[in-house]
């Protein structure tokens, strides 16, 4: 039973033929099907047309629905039978050539190879060119002259020089140094020639290098072997020195070139990997989608030495059209086609495919599980375009960039559920809150007035003024309440204008303080003054606001009884010398990590926090005066133990005319006492 | 008037001051409590007849304490007395053995007659 087929191309023109009839049979049989291509050291000697050849035809065979291979051997052979053995491939179609029907030169073709693993699996072939009747006779002669059109002719002719150049070298020698004919200097030309031959291997590929071997032996007995100047081979000795020149030749030819290409083989391999291995690194680092695709372009620019685009799903409309979009900068009307319809059927498009290919750019589809997300555009240079492993290579990066970019956009998704959530958490706290700190002054004032309305009589006159004064005290709390959410409000739209005044701030906070006792009662409150005439700019109404949220807050949170140092001091920024107002408890102090939180709106720092009479609003409201004013809001630890000290500045003050010279500058009011 | 003996647990002064003065006219004698350790304490020293509760307390939830207080030895009647009103508070309290929820604000003839009936049940 056939498990699987695969077709072996190479760059023949007709191997399309080849995977047509491949992909026939597997439907036939109903097994899956493979196209793979070896890439021998040979695929070196190849025309760019032919090598863009064959990266059309795997890349059509792909669109038929063929897996694809492409792998590297020595030989094609061992290629095939390697990949057969790993895949577990029962039939193995190869195409045959004219060629390969010429008796005993036969034994040499991939087919021949090939059939001798017969144990391993079944080995058929398709003639790629032998048509019977004058059609196929047409069809050889277009083979033979395209063929030799391919030819570098200047290779040869730089080989020919090269040995030219030995022949002279040879001549030279021989004509100074030796006056007799003997042996000596057959040999030492036959290692000249075979110096100079071996380095046309390796400079113009294995073909030159080859005739170089056989133009040698023509060279050397014409020059050397006696009678000189002649082609005629006199001892039986001569012949079999001047084979083993070419058997030498020959095989140091192939040696050489499949080496040095082969040096260059992994040395590209290697330097993909380590590539591969940066870019993932690179990549992961990068949380952001934005900035992932420009670090993405910026790498794949680099690694590709070409320029890339990427165009992710949101540039094209559900139709698949492109609005006029900035990465179309520098695309003509073919690119543009070639995107579109690499986007419309996630197939690779432009260069080295079927599709649109007179674009200069390769397109490649990004493909994620979910479907496509973008095409990544790389630009094909001259010396890329007929690259096979090139595109290869494009296509893994593709799927790298798809893995970052899938990567990323989770975390963002992550990150939207995140927040989202937060959101919803603050909107559901902010109306428990809110509600909480409506009702419960609420359930003093409705309790208090039920009951002095429907117990008149039960109720003795202290116990309804109690009752009176607790609705009352209750309903300014909530006046007070409320006013702060609107003024935060106000502030936070901006739609507060400050109305300000230059004013001592000392003769404001002794003022102030004197309208907040009642409720700061339960405290002994310190006021430190500033020792001289400093005036600021203040909105005195607004920066009540702050005042009185800023020493309910040292009252809520400081036991009964306790202290709060107010005062006054003077900190001189670039731009002049700013009013610092300090508020200092003794209570349990704010910790280092909450610092910055507390000034949020409907922050409670602990859960016991949340059941203190208060909105989570105080210090954001403190916080939103402070910058309303250009100054700012800090908190900090009392120096003299553990309490919070929250220090607002707000400036440029000035000093007052004819006390400048009495004025302390840096030292504080704070810091003297 | 048989002086029934009731136990105020609420953080909120203001709420506090109210139901003194309201019970105290109906003819209780009423002790009061700021936070749930004062409220559990209370509840051991005084043996209240009747528990008016807030769930917002500063040191504990009050339906810990609510647990905490009908598993005591001689259990008494709770009110909750809270602002929460979702039901799954209410749920969740009468579950735990409170004998009613009120929600704040609330009409003093509700809460005192909610009050009479519990203790002339019990």
């Amino acid at each position: 039973m056939p498990s699987m087929v695969a077709g072996c191309i190479n760059e023949h023109p007709m191997s399309g033929l080849l995977i047509r009839t491949v992909r026939n049979r597997a439907i036939e049989w109903q097994v899956p099907w493979a196209v793979i291509y070896v890439e021998t050291p040979e695929h070196y000697e190849l025309s760019g047309e032919q090598k863009e050849d064959i990266i059309r035809t795997l890349s059509r065979a792909e669109q038929m629905g063929a897996q694809v291979y492409h792998t590297m051997s020595p030989s094609v052979v061992k290629g095939i039978r390697e990949f057969a053995q790993k895949n577990a491939v029962s039939d193995i179609f190869v195409g045959t050539s004219a060629k390969d029907m010429i008796p005993l030169l036969n034994c040499f073709s991939v087919f021949q190879g090939l059939k001798r693993y017969s144990n391993l699996f079944a080995t058929h072939s398709v003639n790629l060119e032998w048509r019977s009747g004058v059609g196929g006779w047409r069809l050889l002669l277009k083979k033979i002259k395209s063929d030799c059109a391919r030819i570098k002719w200047r290779n040869y002719g730089y080989s020919a020089l090269t040995l030219l150049l030995a022949a002279l070298l040879g001549e030279g020698a021989y004509r100074t140094a030796f006056t007799d004919t003997g042996h000596h200097m057959l040999y030492n030309a036959s290692l000249l020639f075979m110096l100079a031959s071996i380095m046309n291997a390796l400079r113009y590929g294995l073909i030159p290098g080859l005739f170089s071997g056989f133009f040698s032996a023509i060279m050397i007995n014409f020059l050397y072997l006696q009678p000189r100047f002649e082609l005629h081979i006199r001892t039986s000795q001569d012949l079999i020195n001047l084979g083993l020149l070419v058997v030498a030749t020959i095989i140091a030819s192939r040696i050489g070139a499949n080496s040095y290409r082969s040096i260059g083989l992994s040395r590209r391999r290697e330097e993909r990997i380590q590539t591969l291995y940066h870019l993932t690194k690179t990549l992961a680092a990068n949380r952001d989608l934005k900035e992932l695709q420009s670090a993405l372009v910026r790498e794949l620019d680099n690694i590709l030495e070409t320029e890339t685009r990427i165009f992710l799903a949101e540039v094209f409309t559900d139709a698949g059209e492109l609005p006029q979009i900035q990465g179309l900068i520098g695309f003509n009307e073919e690119d543009v086609a070639a995107l579109k319809y690499c986007w419309a059927n996630r197939e690779s498009s432009g260069i080295g495919t079927f599709r649109n290919n007179s674009s200069s750019y390769h397109f490649e589809p990004m493909i994620a599980s979910s479907g496509i997300i973008g095409v990544l555009a790389v630009k094909m240079q001259p010396n890329t375009r007929d690259d096979l492993s090139y595109i290869r290579f494009a296509s893994v990066l593709a799927d790298q960039a798809v893995l970052a970019i899938e990567r990323a956009k989770m975390i963002a998704e992550m990150e939207e559920n995140r927040v989202q959530q937060e959101r919803e958490k603050l909107r559901s706290s902010l109306l428990s809150s809110v509600s909480h700190d409506l009702k419960t002054p609420l359930a003093s004032i409705i309790g208090s007035l039920s009951a002095l309305r429907h117990m008149e009589k039960t109720l003795s006159p202290g116990a309804r003024a109690t009752l009176l004064e607790t609705a009352l005290d209750e309903a300014e709390r909530l006046n007070s309440f409320i006013t702060n959410i609107l003024n935060m409000t106000r502030l936070e739209s901006g739609a507060v204008k400050l109305r300000k005044i230059w004013i001592e701030p000392d003769m404001l906070i002794t003022d102030l303080l004197k309208r907040i006792q009642p409720r700061i009662a339960n405290h002994e409150i310190t006021h430190l003054t500033l020792p001289g005439h400093f005036q600021v700019e203040l909105d005195t109404p607004l920066f009540e606001l702050l005042f009185s949220n800023l020493l309910d807050n040292a009252a809520k949170y400081s036991p009964s009884g306790s202290g709060i140092i107010v005062s006054s001091g003077i900190e001189n920024r670039e731009n002049g010398p700013y009013w610092k107002f300090m508020v200092a408890d003794e209570g349990p102090g704010i910790e280092e990590k909450d610092r910055a939180r507390i000034f949020n709106k409907f922050t409670r720092l602990e859960k016991k926090d949340s059941q203190v009479a208060g909105t989570g609003l105080g210090l954001a409201i403190c916080k939103a005066v402070a910058q309303a004013h250009g100054g700012d809001i800090s908190v900090s630890t009392d120096e003299r133990g553990s309490g919070a000290l929250f220090t607002v500045a707000i400036g440029p003050g000035r000093y007052m005319e004819n006390f400048m010279e009495k004025m302390p500058t840096t030292k504080t009011a704070a810091e003297g006492r | 008037m048989t002086n029934e003996n009731i136990l105020v647990v609420d953080d909120n002064p203001a709420i506090r001051t109210f139901l003194n003065v309201v019970l105290k006219a109906n003819g209780y004698q009423v002790v009061e409590a700021a936070t749930a350790a004062e409220g559990l304490k209370s509840f051991r020293s005084k043996h209240p007849d009747l528990v008016i509760l807030d769930l917002g307390l500063p040191d504990q939830d009050g339906l810990e304490l609510l647990s905490e207080l009908r598993a005591q030895k001689n259990p008494a009647q709770v009110i909750i007395l809270t602002v929460r009103s979702e039901p799954e508070y209410r749920e969740s309290a009468i579950e735990k053995g409170a004998a009613a929820y009120i929600t704040k604000p609330f009409r003093t003839n509700e809460l005192l007659k909610t009050t009479e009936q519990l203790l002339k049940a019990g």
